[in-house]
């Protein structure tokens, strides 16, 4: 079982054995970005190192902020770049906060470059919110919901399932959702699923947007 | 896209151990992995649920993995864990029915169950389907 809540684990029952996970040290920290953040086979260009440092060292060490942060700043290369997202990175984390918003002001900036690659991003990772977080989503149920919603145009131009297909696969290339296997071109054979803290994420995000908490079982499925 | 292991290898291995070093009275045991929200605690049991020395050591057993998360729906877990069992879902209208029905048939199995991002007490359920049966959790 896995939780938060360390109490819930004595609750749960008097003879389970506990595991804490701590955040990552500093190196690992910066082991872990800079994996996602430059190809592994090139060095890391020297003038963007020193920011791509202390982008990872504001990922507190979690995991899952180090991925989402390094796959959205893969493929910077202008050190302006780099100092344009850290700036907004540590604005985001100087509001005095409770400790889990830290985790989403922090993924937040990699969804708000999410709209650099394609406008409709942001939207299609919002849509997963309106899914049971256990459940793993057919390719042809998510492009049957995006062609009615007009996220990926039903009509001339670029074909609808290969348009879908492609968002699928930027937003799991950037750690947004999950998939059962490698997001290749066998389309029939994918499956999605959004990691529980990115849920959280997409109703975080949704919330802030309209000021009100919006409904969390209220599902598409 | 490589997947990083860094600072994970040790936990998954610790986990492992907890978990494969079962007792000889065969009751069920549980591990509880908390930590900060993002930290890394859903991918170490991934790692977990896919490593070979866990799937050698429960060899047969059912492997079930139910995501709970902060606003449980008992009834649609139970209904998920049914379908993981080959049992029919649609059985049992009411809770503890259902409950019912799900303990007499854990007790013939061998089951290991993931219980990710646990938030609320009533979960417990879940867990305690197995309660003095042959059944180990995770």
């Amino acid at each position: 079982m896995t939780t938060r809540n360390q109490s819930l684990l004595q609750r749960a029952s008097p003879q389970i054995s506990q595991e804490y996970m701590t955040p990552l040290s500093k190196d690992n920290s910066w082991s872990v970005f800079r994996v996602h953040a430059f190809r592994p086979s090139s060095n890391v260009p020297c003038e963007s190192e020193a920011l791509a440092q202390c982008m990872a060292e504001e990922c507190e060490g979690l995991l899952l902020a180090l991925k989402v942060i390094g796959r959205a700043m893969f493929g910077k290369t202008s050190p302006e770049q780099w100092k344009l997202q850290l700036k907004r990175l540590k604005e985001s984390r100087m509001q005095e906060k409770p400790v889990e918003e830290v985790l989403y002001e922090c993924l937040k900036l990699g969804y708000d470059l999410l709209s650099e690659d394609d406008g409709r991003l942001k939207d299609c990772f919002l849509y997963f919110a309106a899914f049971p977080e256990d459940k793993e989503i057919h390719f042809l149920h998510i492009l049957l919901h995006w062609t009615a919603e007009g996220l990926v145009p039903g009509h001339g131009g670029d074909d609808p399932r290969t348009d879908a297909h492609s968002l699928l696969k930027k937003l799991w290339e950037r750690s947004f959702i999950e998939s059962n296997e490698e997001v290749s071109d066998e389309e029939d054979l994918l499956w999605f699923s959004v990691h529980d803290v990115m849920r959280d994420l997409s109703f975080y995000i949704l919330e802030k947007d309209s000021g009100a908490p919006p409904a969390k079982q209220l599902y598409l499925y | 896209m490589p997947q990083s292991m860094f600072g994970l290898e040790s936990y998954v291995e610790r986990v492992e151990t907890l978990v494969t070093s079962e007792g000889s009275d065969a009751a069920p045991q549980y591990v509880g992995v908390w930590g900060m929200g993002g930290v890394g605690k859903t991918l170490l049991l991934q790692r977990l649920y896919g490593s070979p020395n866990v799937k050698g050591h429960f060899q047969g057993a059912e492997f079930i993995w139910l995501t709970v998360g902060q606003t449980p729906d008992i009834m649609a877990l139970y209904q998920t864990l049914s379908k993981k069992m080959h049992l029919d879902p649609e059985l049992y209208m009411n809770p503890e029915d259902y409950k019912r029905y799900l303990h007499s048939q854990f007790i013939w199995k061998r089951v290991f169950l993931v219980l990710d991002d646990v938030w609320k007490d009533k979960a417990f359920d879940l867990l305690h389907l197995a309660k003095g049966d042959e059944v180990s959790h995770c």
